[in-house]
């Protein structure tokens, strides 16, 4: 919030204020979203420690589902861009 | 939970029904090797492990170690079986058929499948080979009983986790194609950063685009090609001839070829394969030197050199380095030959245009023609499989030839095709840099993955370390006490478990003679290594306390001196004296002191008579005692029956004499150890004559007849004993009758009613020990 108000008051200095709010909301957008992904990334990876990833040596196949499922989660979708 | 009997059919040594009596007490059992003794300790654990014993797997064994586990000469009507009982009177069964294959019933209440085999039985191998292990094998190995195990298991699948999804992803791959992209911006654009290359597109899209309103570069970068293309079909024909003229003449291969060179340089064509069946080799020598000692040499599977074992893992890890680096050699040489191709293809194409139709047909007419056909004929997609120099030379050559020609028909071009020419190449070099923006985030966010895989792995074993270090501290203090119980005031101290500074390692310090070792390996001999591996094994063991579970040691004391072996009864007395502790021995003398020293309220000993054949099977002899040693070998060598004998009485006479605290002439050093029975039955007599007394209606006289069987032993051992171990002339006869009688000597000491010996009871009365019922006495002072 303070950054925030901070930038906001650069911003009616330069006249910058529309852009700049812009700029804040995407970033905190990006941040949030990747705030989810690693959420969900964290709980499933929670889900399966709790589980076999404990109890056994995950097999192959076991391992590159796992794998394909947290790609899946993390890649972004085509032209979201950096 | 205590095991009350033990009973095997047909198992292992044992062939018809042999039961080890336990009652829930604990118990000596005593046989000499290959007695049998061991089969009981592995019907133990065979019920622990579920169907497997340890030191029975090998690759002759048998999926089911069906050629090991049963008797070899189980007749075809009997089973292979064995039975536990507990103390609450249920039974585990267990059949084992023809196949290995085993089938259990009872024994739910108790679950001895889930005891931990390691804090249940210790055997003597077993001791020595885990002091030996490496680091990580004592890891491997105690990690399970500190109730670590699948943290390990979550850490070790986490490790594998990461370097799937790194698999999965082609991360390396992307990570080698933005290096690649790298290199091309490097060459059109030099040090410009996004903004220059930005500005670049911006002031294409307004020259071409003007009345375009995307923002974003890569859309931008799309337009501009359409816009770009929808131009160049407005040229006339001269001009689009002339555009393709300058295309041509712009294609350099130099850059390309020089990079395939540069790899080729690296890495033969023949090394792919081999790379690969060396990665296969260095997988299996990986797993190899996990399981691999420090001492002696080994042959190198990967590459055959000759290294000394210790250094073998960290060369196999160079080994594999190495080929790292090959590997990524290869990558890079694939990319550009990839590059190279798709260079030539697009030449190609351009030659091929329908606008340079005429000016090729001019050029087939001059010496340009061998150049033309070589490159129309050329195969680029089979550079994939084999790339060689004489193909790059050709490349080269006919490619520059053609560009030159090119470059020169081109010269009179109008100045805007040449302006055409130009943003074109920008814009190619630019959408590659934009297209590489969306790679690059695909790639930190894999990226990313790894690294919180791994960090969570990281943390894992953060945790292992610390919840390790915890336990080992407390088993520690237990080592520490242990072993300073079995080696009081000796200059070896401080033993303790600790945790290296790498993962997946544990080891044992101690510090010798006031130095610090960071291995018993260093210093310790192997006596004093099994000392120590004892220590561990029931430090860990009294941490199962609370479950009151049986403790069996299967001759554990077998490199331990004398001393130490008293030591060991000693420890067992105080720190176990409340749980069922079996043990085996094949140690004579030290199965005599137990006998001698632990309370035979608490304790049970047995001996197992010397096996014969594997019909006969396990027998109990009927004594405590081990004069059936002696008497195995009537038969064929009556003098070894007959110093066997004398050897006997040399140590029960000794743990007699100090029972009854008989005064002796104080001898120097070791020499008291090295008495002989002459010693002491000679003041056992001269003693026994005013304190051996038995019984009389309420009379005590002296005991006459017990002291005629010691002096009739003594007579004997004399003229017998000697003979058997220094003329070897001793008959049948002889030495059985010299055998009987030095057990009626033995068992001058031993109540005739009540069966407990004469120091049974001593602690209610200051002027006599005697036996449980009181009718033998020993007077103290009387001697």
């Amino acid at each position: 919030v303070e950054a925030a108000s901070a930038i906001n008051l650069l911003g009616r200095e330069y006249r910058f204020r529309e852009r700049i709010l812009d700029w804040i909301a995407k970033r905190i957008q990006r941040a949030s979203e990747a705030a989810r992904v690693g959420a969900e990334i964290a709980a499933r990876l929670e889900q399966e420690l709790g589980g076999p990833m404990r109890e056994r040596a995950l097999r192959g196949a076991e391992l590159a589902e796992l794998a394909d499922e947290l790609i899946a989660k993390t890649v972004p979708e085509s032209g979201e861009g950096s | 939970v205590r095991i009350k009997a033990l009973r095997l059919a047909w198992f292992r040594g044992a062939a018809a029904a042999v039961t080890l009596g336990a009652d829930g007490k604990s118990m000596g059992v005593y046989g000499c090797n290959g007695a049998g003794k061991s089969s009981f300790v592995d019907s133990v654990e065979y019920g622990i492990n579920g169907g497997k014993i340890g030191h029975l797997i090998s690759e002759y064994s048998g999926r089911n170690q069906e050629n090991a586990i049963p008797n070899t000469h189980t007749p075809a009507n009997c089973n292979t079986e064995f039975s536990i009982t507990f103390q609450d009177d249920s039974e585990l069964n267990v059949r084992i058929a023809r196949d290995g294959k085993h089938t259990r019933t009872g024994g739910n209440a108790v679950k001895i499948e889930e005891w931990d085999y390691r804090r249940t039985i210790l055997r003597q191998d077993e001791v020595a080979e885990f002091i030996r292990s490496r680091k990580g094998e004592k890891y491997s190995a105690l990690l399970p009983l500190f109730g670590l195990h699948e943290l390990e298991v979550a850490a070790e699948n986490l490790r594998q986790l990461a370097r799937t999804v790194e698999q999965r992803s082609s991360l390396h791959q992307k990570q080698g194609a933005l290096g690649q992209t790298a290199v091309r911006r490097r060459q059109f654009f030099g040090t410009d950063d996004d903004a220059a290359i930005e500005a670049a597109i911006a002031a294409l899209y307004a020259k071409h685009c003007p009345e375009g309103k995307t923002a974003a570069a890569l859309e931008r970068c799309k337009e501009l090609e359409t816009a770009l293309a929808s131009r160049i079909s407005t040229l006339t024909a001269d001009n689009r001839r002339h555009l393709s003229l300058r295309s041509l003449a712009g294609v350099d291969f130099s850059p390309v070829v020089q990079a395939v060179r540069d790899t080729n340089a690296k890495l033969a064509d023949s090394v792919q394969p081999l790379v690969n069946e060396r990665l296969s080799v260095l997988e299996s020598a990986d797993a190899f030197a996990g399981k691999l000692e420090d001492r002696g040499d080994v042959q190198c599977p990967a590459c055959g050199q000759s290294v000394g074992a210790g250094a073998f893992k960290a060369h196999v890890k160079a080994e594999r380095e190495r080929l790292s680096e090959i590997i990524g050699v290869f990558e890079a040489r694939r990319r550009a030959v990839s590059e190279l191709i798709d260079q030539f293809k697009s030449f190609g194409s351009m030659l091929a245009r329908p606008e340079l139709e005429e000016w090729r047909a001019s050029a087939k007419e001059t010496i340009l023609a061998t150049n033309l056909n070589w490159i129309g004929r050329c195969d680029a997609e089979s550079y994939r499989r084999a790339l060689r120099e004489e193909d790059l030379k050709a490349i080269e050559t006919h490619g520059a030839a053609v560009a030159s020609a090119a470059e020169v028909a081109s010269r009179d071009a109008p100045p805007d095709i040449a302006d055409i020419t130009k943003d074109n190449a920008t814009l190619d070099a630019a959408k590659l840099v934009a297209e590489a923006r969306e790679l690059v985030a695909e790639v930190e966010r894999i990226d990313a993955l790894v690294r919180f895989i791994r960090a969570t792995e990281a943390g894992i074993r953060a945790e292992i370390r610390e919840r390790s270090e915890a336990i080992i501290a407390e088993i520690s203090a237990d080592i520490a006490t242990m072993w300073q119980a079995l080696h009081p005031g000796e200059p070896i101290d401080n033993v303790r478990l600790y945790v290296p500074d790498e993962d997946k390692a544990i080891d044992i310090a101690l510090r010798f003679h006031g130095k610090d070792q960071d291995s018993p390996r260093l210093t310790l001999s192997e006596g004093y290594r099994n000392s120590l591996g004892l220590c561990i094994f029931l430090a860990l063991a009294k941490r199962e306390a609370g479950h009151d579970r049986p403790l069996i040691l299967d001759d554990v004391v077998v490199s331990l001196d004398r001393n130490h072996r008293g030591m060991v009864v000693g420890l067992l007395e105080t720190k176990f004296a409340d749980r069922q502790v079996i043990i085996f021995t094949h140690d004579r003398d030290w199965y005599t002191e137990l006998r001698h020293q632990l309370d035979g309220r608490r304790w049970h000993f047995k001996s197992l008579l010397p096996y014969e054949t594997p019909v006969i099977g396990l027998r109990w002899s009927e004594r405590t005692t081990s004069f059936d040693d002696a008497r195995a070998h009537l038969k064929d060598r009556p003098d070894s029956a007959g110093n066997d004998a004398r050897k006997i009485m040399d140590v029960e006479l000794a743990l007699i004499a100090e029972k009854l605290q008989l005064r002796l002439p104080y001898l120097r050093g070791e020499r008291n150890d090295h008495r002989m029975w002459s010693e002491f039955l000679e003041r056992l007599v001269a003693d026994g004559k005013k304190c051996l007394q038995k019984k009389l209606s309420s009379d005590y006289p002296v005991f006459a007849e017990g002291l005629a069987a010691l002096e009739g032993a003594g007579r004997l051992l004399v003229s017998w004993g000697n003979r058997g171990s220094h003329s070897r002339d001793l008959e049948h006869a002889e030495a059985t009758k010299l055998i009987d009688t030095c057990e009626k000597a033995l068992n001058v000491f031993q109540c005739g009613g009540c069966k407990r010996p004469v120091w049974f009871a001593d602690a209610a009365n200051k002027e006599w020990m005697q036996c449980g019922c009181g009718d033998l006495r020993w007077r103290y002072g009387k001697g």
